[in-house]
């Protein structure tokens, strides 16, 4: 059909572009800006991950030159004269790795990337609500992508407060080196930020406003309700990282005075504005969106989850109501536990205690969503495929990382292991455990729909075993430093006595990691070898039933030639209306209705 | 049942840390060090509770995951069970969950009340503690017990500390935020610029060398008097550890994995005390101390910002404030800046 044509029968939102420049640059259609997000994040997790691996390797064999990286960039970036890595620039890998990790690869991938192509075609409307303003959120986080880059090569190199900036550390100039660094850190995670914001109010706008015709609140896909539950966190949680960085870029820049208390003393120097601001602001500010972003980091992907789990144990999603009602808890409890990041901080330890209850509890929703998910694999015909894999290693690693929270939780305990090892294999555990084994599944699953082919299974199959291997060799052993006390962000642990014994364990941590890094290796391949080369997709290879799999293969510019009615839930496998097939599209008339 | 071998292997391989580490215990483990205060045992308690019910909740959903997979796997003729879920499941899964929570939540707010609202009243040694950019300074407030006059006690890098007593910590910070962390006594708490910080704790255990097997001991007040105790005169060194852990794939050297020893310092005049008296017999420890470690991030040589505590009888104690020297650099930095960051009734504290 050619475009005059479609543009006759269907109504479309916005004609499809002819040129190079609006079909892939300045493009409002969902799906490739969906695209753009994915290759941009994916390159970003190539960044992220390598800083990962160099500050892995400082810790594992403290002050040794860097192998080739070292002897090519003696002096230059991280690195010191003799190639090793130098103080300063041990901080700037772990921050940088954080915020890029954060903020431009985990929720540009799973919110941006996947939310853009998932939830038109999973309601049933050909774009979303504001492509304008889609695309406009796309070209906000690429620049601010670049700027995160950009900072290393300013003077003295990019932001090195730690990814969560607490100041004064990260506000006074002399505390720490580099200068503008942070400062285009603070600019990139504003402009981030806004990309943010903008996303969950399209999304939010095309869940309410264009569901197509039947598709009601109890029959969108579970993907979808998390997308939905996100985007709430997006735009009232958002806005507070941009206050936050606001101020602490007008403390650096113009000198005024959020953040810093009366009397500071830097080194000798007393700097020139300080008085009446309070450290402990930005923590609370800070955390009262950061928390939100923890779940905008951890929502998706069990959306995905729920979705995958259900197609290929051919049954519903166990407990549908209770996985809607869970996300809504969370929602409500996310925003009331923020100050559990700042039990030691200082924190009245009255407020504390409040804090320390409700975070206890919202363990709960967490909780039935695991043992909804256990009770959707339970007496299904389980198709073990490489998103079915992937989705399961997710609900694995999430549980190990959901009860390592326990402890945290506990705010005793927490005083403890605060800033130890143990919350880095907590929240690697959530993650990348669960996340982005989440992001695998994903992609693997909706891989034929994106790209109109498919991924090598061989491959899936081989990446996912050493992923998951090398994954818990890398962490699960953090939880044993975090005990006997080890802290985070220590260029080296062996000068402390009492950490010294765990320096062959970070040997054995850092290898792993790289063979974890390497792993990725056979995904990358696989996923471009297959978006160029793969076996052609049939328009519904998984026998799924959500309204994604019933267009073309390669999904038309306008998704739907006809905006398709929706007769049912979206997880109705084996049901007995289907019969003899064992599943049944959304948008199949019922038997016996008039079409 | 083919698949069973790959399944198991592939399990072990993943839990091969778990083994390795039940293996290591035998040599200086990587393990919860030795509490050594009643509220750091009551806190590894509530840790080990936890870690009951979290390791249980493990093995059964865990274990769950995988029969399911083995179980309901597709075969031909195989059907789905068809279900939406149950309401009355759902109550209980949501139910038994809500009890250990409600469990965890009790138990954690009595020892919280404990730890951080039940300050001692019973004439605690009270230290006042300035972090900055990357040492740790100290300030007792001498005989007369009132902070900023002449005969305050000031040290840097190491404070002394009377066994069997309550100590709190005033804590500050005088540029960026640190965080004061006592590893065996469970104590960490952020040092905040322009806050007053308050914690305590109780050692009730003094840390020393054994010189025999070359390891660190905790000795109770009695059981320090009675063992002959070189105070001076030893120099603790190191050298890459010989022995080399199965799992370690370079030399100690390269990853500076050290092994730890104490020698007669030939220079140092040799004191060994026996019931508070000097002995003239070959001492079996020597006085050793406990690290003070900086766990929140403060700059580029945050790794490098440790201190220690050295935790002595009453009787050593007073001789340790006695023998510190006034420095006048020290004394400027309290007076010059906590004095001047704290109003008049932070500093009496």
């Amino acid at each position: 059909m050619s475009a005059e044509t479609v543009n006759a029968v269907v109504d479309l939102i916005h004609p499809e572009p002819t040129s190079f420049f609006r079909k892939y640059v300045w493009s409002y259609d969902h799906k490739v800006v969906a695209k753009q997000y994915l290759w941009t994040s994916l390159l970003f997790m190539t960044l992220g991950g390598s800083l990962a691996m160099l500050l892995r390797w400082q810790i594992a064999y403290p002050n040794q030159p860097v192998p080739f990286w070292g002897m090519l960039l003696k002096g230059h970036f991280v690195f010191d004269a003799s190639g090793a890595i130098s103080p300063d620039g041990y901080l700037q890998l772990t921050t940088m790795h954080g915020l890029i990790m954060v903020f431009f690869v985990i929720i540009p991938l799973i919110v941006s990337a996947f939310g853009n192509f998932l939830i038109p075609l999973h309601i049933g409307a050909r774009d979303v609500a504001f492509p304008v303003l889609n695309a406009l959120s796309y070209w906000l986080y690429l620049p601010a992508g670049l700027l995160m880059i950009a900072s290393f090569f300013m003077v003295k190199g990019a932001g090195e407060a730690g990814w969560t900036g607490y100041p004064p550390l990260s506000d006074v100039a002399g505390a720490v080196a580099p200068v503008w660094g942070m400062n285009l850190v603070l600019i990139a995670l504003f402009l981030a930020g806004f990309s943010s914001i903008l996303g969950g109010i399209n999304f939010l706008t095309t869940v309410i406003r264009m569901r197509a015709p039947g598709m009601t609140w109890s029959r969108l896909p579970l993907t979808t309700w998390a997308q939905f539950i996100t985007a709430i966190f997006q735009v009232l949680a958002t806005p507070m990282l941009a206050a936050a960085g606001a101020m602490l870029f007008f403390d650096r820049v113009f000198h005024t005075s959020f953040f810093l208390p009366h009397g500071l003393v830097i080194g000798q120097s007393e700097p020139v504005n300080t008085g009446g601001g309070y450290p402990l602001l930005w923590q609370h500010i800070f955390w009262f969106y950061a928390h939100p972003a923890v779940y905008i980091l951890i929502l998706p992907s069990m959306g995905f989850a729920s979705d995958i789990l259900a197609a290929f144990s051919r049954k519903p999603v166990f407990g549908y109501r209770a996985m809607v009602i869970s996300l809504v808890a969370i929602m409500g409890l996310g925003f009331v536990v923020w100050g559990h990041h700042m039990f030691v901080s200082g924190l009245n330890p009255i407020m504390g205690m409040a804090f320390m209850v409700s975070t206890v509890f919202i363990a709960l929703p967490s909780g039935v969503k695991v043992f909804n998910w256990m009770g959707t694999l339970w007496g299904g015909a389980i198709r073990l495929e490489p998103p079915m894999l992937y989705a399961i290693s997710f609900v694995s690693m999430f549980i190990i990382g959901g009860l390592s929270g326990i402890f945290m939780a506990a705010s005793p305990v927490d005083i403890y292991i605060h800033d130890t090892y143990f919350i880095i294999a907590h929240f690697h555990y959530v993650v990348f455990g669960a996340t982005l084994f989440a992001v695998f599944a994903a992609t693997t699953y909706w891989f034929p729909k994106m790209f109109g082919r498919m991924m090598n299974r061989k491959l899936c199959y081989l990446h996912w075993g050493l992923t998951f291997l090398f994954f818990n060799m890398a962490f699960f052993p953090m939880h044993f430093l975090g005990e006997a006390g080890h802290m985070r962000r220590l260029m080296t642990s062996t000068g402390y006595e009492f950490l010294n014994p765990m320096a062959p364990w970070n040997e054995f941590i850092t290898l792993s990691a790289f063979a974890l890094g390497l792993s990725q290796i056979v995904f990358t391949y696989n996923f471009i070898y297959s978006v160029f080369f793969g076996d052609p997709a049939p328009a519904n290879p998984w026998e799924s039933a959500t309204l994604e799999w019933t267009v073309p293969a390669t999904v038309p510019h306008y998704n739907f030639k006809v905006i398709p009615t929706v007769y049912r839930g979206p997880h109705e496998y084996s049901s007995p209306e289907a019969a003899p097939a064992d599943w049944i599209a959304q948008n199949a008339p019922p038997k016996g209705a008039a079409h | 049942m083919k698949r069973f071998p790959a399944w198991s292997l592939f399990l072990a391989c993943m839990f091969a840390p778990a083994l390795a580490l039940a293996v290591d215990l035998q040599g200086p483990s990587v393990w919860i060090p030795a509490a050594v205060s009643d509220r750091g045992r009551d806190i590894d308690n509530l840790y080990m509770h936890i870690m009951y019910i979290v390791i249980a909740i493990f093995v059964i959903t865990q274990g769950l995951l995988l029969y399911s997979i083995i179980a309901f796997r597709a075969k031909p003729g195989r059907k789905a069970t068809f279900t939406h879920g149950s309401t009355g499941v759902e109550v209980i899964l949501a139910v038994v969950p809500a009890i250990i929570l409600l469990y965890i939540t009790v138990a954690s707010v009595n020892l919280w009340k404990l730890v951080r609202l039940k300050q001692p009243d019973d004439h605690p040694v009270r230290i006042q503690v300035m972090a900055e950019q990357f040492s740790w300074n100290f300030r007792q407030a001498g005989p007369d017990a009132v902070f900023g006059t002449p005969d305050d006690v000031i040290s840097a890098g190491e404070v002394a500390v009377p066994v069997d007593r309550n100590v709190v910590f005033y804590i500050s910070s005088k540029d960026v935020i640190h965080s004061f962390f006592l590893p065996e006594s469970r104590v960490k708490q952020d040092v905040v610029p322009g806050l007053l910080g308050r914690v305590w704790t109780k050692w009730n255990v003094i840390p020393v060398w054994d010189l025999a097997s070359q390891k660190r001991v905790l000795l109770t007040l009695a059981e320090y008097e009675a063992a002959p105790v070189a105070v001076s005169g030893y120099k603790l060194n190191s050298e890459p550890n010989p022995v080399k852990k199965w799992y370690q794939f370079s030399d100690s050297a390269r990853i500076n994995y050290l092994r730890y020893h104490y020698d007669r310092d030939p220079e140092a005049k040799l004191l060994v005390l026996q019931n508070g008296k000097p002995v003239k017999v070959p001492p079996q420890y020597v006085l050793h101390y406990f690290e003070i470690a900086c766990s929140q991030l403060c700059g580029n040589l945050h790794f490098a910002m440790r201190g220690t505590v050295r935790v002595l009888p009453p009787d050593q104690y007073e001789a340790w404030l006695k023998a510190q020297q006034p420095d006048d650099y020290l004394q400027s930095k309290w007076t010059g800046i906590w004095d001047k960051f704290h109003p008049e009734y932070d500093r009496a504290l």
